[in-house]
């Protein structure tokens, strides 16, 4: 096994650990803000950078929290699947097709969210403000530099995804060298 | 006429009066894949070890490798 195989399968252990880390406290201290009402309103209107009302349904508020749990669902399964490559580099399955296939998932997982995170910030300012009266009802649309940075993440990701197929095609026409 | 590669390996083997195990060992390559390669179940054979093996059983390629018509 070359040095950098080795490298990689020294690296990927402790990374797998790191994200297995991260899907269970991400939850957990999403759940643990909820829970002490770092999602207020106002925390809220901080965050979406909008003057809220002063009252905003209940129901409106519970659908901003569910909005907000898809996006942190999004996020888990992008680490979920970055977990699962380390694995697979940890076991030393690198050129393996099922790596090139995880590679691409990352991809699609972090596209979802990063898309996702647009529209969530959409949804979520019109549903505070709904119950305002008309004519103060507002629609956010916008990109951050963060949602292309993503995107691109997302893009380059897929990409790599397709190279690692053909290189887990490559390696296997190796093996049947002798 | 389309031809195919027949590996010839067992019939020098046969002629040095040389174990599959004893080339297998002399050229640090497995016994199954020196298997693989007498069956003839492999994509190819790197020069690499074509070489050493024509160093251990004192023979040329050809005496290795035929070209036979494709049934």
């Amino acid at each position: 096994m070359s040095d950098a195989l080795t490298r990689l399968r020294r690296l990927a252990r402790p990374m797998a650990w790191a994200a297995t880390l991260a899907l269970v406290l991400i939850p957990l201290f999403w759940g643990i803000g909820l829970v002490s009402g770092e999602y207020r309103l106002n925390h809220l209107e901080a965050d979406l950078g909008i003057a809220l009302p002063d009252t905003v349904p209940t129901a409106n508020v519970i659908a901003v929290h569910a909005s907000g749990a898809v996006a942190v669902a999004l996020l888990l399964m992008v680490i979920w699947n970055m977990r699962r490559l380390f694995l697979l580099f940890a076991r030393g399955d690198v050129f393996g097709p099922e790596a090139a296939q995880t590679i691409r998932r990352i991809g699609m997982w972090m596209l979802a969210t990063a898309l996702f995170g647009v529209v969530n910030r959409t949804f979520s300012v019109l549903i505070l403000t709904l119950a305002n009266p008309s004519g103060q009802r507002s629609l956010s649309i916008g990109f951050s530099s963060q949602d292309v940075f993503l995107m691109i993440s997302a893009g380059l990701l897929v990409a790599i995804g397709w190279a690692m197929s053909e290189a887990a095609r490559l390696a296997d026409e190796n093996r049947s060298f002798v | 006429m389309a031809v195919e590669i027949v590996v010839r390996l067992d019939v020098m083997l046969a002629l040095r009066k040389m174990k599959s195990r004893e080339l297998a060992a002399e050229i640090g390559i497995s016994e199954a894949k020196l298997s693989l390669l007498k069956s003839g179940k492999v994509k190819g054979i790197r020069f690499e070890t074509l070489a050493r093996i024509c160093a251990v059983l004192e023979c040329q390629p050809g005496d290795l490798l035929e070209a036979v018509p494709e049934a």
